[in-house]
């Protein structure tokens, strides 16, 4: 069992002649929450041990087909809102036909709003999220003047050492003619410090340098404050302010798992998360949850919704997309998934309607 | 109520489908291996039933 490695797509079944079929698993992307199994008219899909295969124990594929079973009918590609499966008729995918269901879920994160603060990005449990962002320079944020009168400094160093965005440069004079000589006595070359210097891209004018120096021969004067409407006015040759953040950002549909992360963490208000059903996840009281000696309700659950709190399983409706994963996982039997409403429409026949129908009762 | 192995079903863990799965996934040291078969240790399990429901033979049950 575990020397079958799992791959990313799967040609799980196919018909040729007069009208080709197949079906595609997107193994890489499966939830193993078995909404398909759950669907497929012909029992062709199996659900496999998704907690050792969650723990890392299997490597196998949540599901399984059995060839001699699956008629390609597409239900189980219609049924699964995490586009898992994908039948294809004559190379084309039914979702994209008009005739077949739709699933109406996704995520989209505006990028007029965006901060790109990156809170989404660190939450998502699929890392579906691309984050690019490129910062302002330092000095475009400030403004001041720096002077250090030469005559005065001793070159003790202090400031250099001190400097918190470390913007002072100090350069020494070796002092010893012969390099011969140190090599043999096996001392350092001796030097002399000889010039100072502000790196002006580095400064931020705080004034650290000032204050520690011995000889009072440093000049520091911020502006920032005062010069605020000027620095915030100003832009770059690329029509950008000179303050502002670049940055794209962007959701990869083929890894998005609609859980609800990006939108709860989001600080503007930037993402937003259309999830596939409505309803909740239920835990009946009896038997009681075995919490931290179990735990295979949160290692199953995709979505990072599950934590064991006080040694009992709670499940953050934020973050659940009602997949039902965990209630296959759960030994005990205690998690169940009521769905009340589905985002599925455009479903035209009769039979497909009571079939999909029971994905919410 | 505790764990019982039916020695049949369960084989030598050298030939279990899951490789002595149980075992791997009891996180309380309930079940180990002794002489290539896998023994219930009573006082470590919490009944938590994972290993009853994840049992590649279904060997495991309850009495």
């Amino acid at each position: 069992m575990s020397s079958i490695e799992k791959k990313p797509f799967e040609n799980f079944a196919e018909r040729t002649g007069k009208e080709s079929r197949s079906l595609i698993y997107k193994s890489e992307k499966c939830l193993g929450c078995g909404i398909c199994s759950d669907t497929c008219p012909t029992n062709a899909l199996k659900l496999g041990p998704i907690l050792p295969i969650a723990r890392g124990l299997l490597k196998v594929s949540p599901i399984s087909i059995d060839n001699n079973k699956c008629v390609l009918c597409g239900l189980c590609s219609v049924a699964c809102p995490f586009d898992v499966l994908d039948l294809n008729i004559e190379g084309k995918n039914i979702k994209e036909m008009k005739d077949y269901p739709k699933w109406d879920c996704g995520a989209k994160i505006d990028e007029e709003t965006c901060i790109y603060c990156g809170r989404c990005y660190k939450s998502c449990p699929t890392e579906a999220i691309y984050l690019y962002r490129t910062l302002p320079k330092v000095e475009n944020l400030v403004k001041g003047e720096t002077e250090i009168d030469e005559d005065k400094c001793i070159y003790c160093e202090m400031c250099k050492d001190i400097c918190p965005p470390q913007a002072i440069t100090i350069s020494t004079k070796q002092l010893s003619k012969s390099s011969i000589t140190d090599k043999k006595s096996n001392k350092n070359p001796m030097t002399i410090s000889k010039s100072i210097e502000v790196d002006k891209t580095k400064c931020i004018y705080c004034g650290i340098c000032k204050k520690i120096c011995p000889e009072e021969a440093i000049k520091v004067a911020c502006t920032t404050c005062m010069d605020y409407e000027e620095i915030m006015a100003e832009n770059t040759e690329t029509g950008h302010n000179n303050t502002e953040i670049i940055g794209d950002i962007l959701i990869d549909p083929n890894k998005c798992i609609v859980c609800g992360w990006c939108e709860e963490m989001c600080p503007v208000d930037s993402a937003k998360v259309q999830k596939p059903f409505t309803g909740e996840v239920i835990m009946s009281e009896e038997p009681l949850c075995k919490g931290d000696s179990c735990h295979a309700c949160q290692d199953v659950c995709p979505c990072n919704a599950i934590s064991i709190v006080d040694n009992i399983a709670k499940v953050n409706s934020n973050f659940c997309t009602l997949c039902g994963a965990c209630s296959k996982a759960c030994p005990q039997h205690i998690l169940s998934v009521k769905r009340e409403s589905m985002h599925l429409t455009n479903i035209k026949s009769k039979s497909w309607t009571n079939i999909l129908g029971k994905l919410i009762e | 109520m505790t764990v019982k192995i039916d020695t049949e079903k369960c084989g030598k863990i050298e030939n279990c489908p899951g490789e002595g799965l149980c075992i791997k996934i009891c996180e309380k040291q309930a079940l180990v291996e002794e002489n290539g078969d896998v023994k219930v240790v009573d006082e470590n399990c919490d009944d938590c039933d994972l290993c009853i429901q994840n049992c590649p033979n279904q060997a495991i049950d309850k009495s």
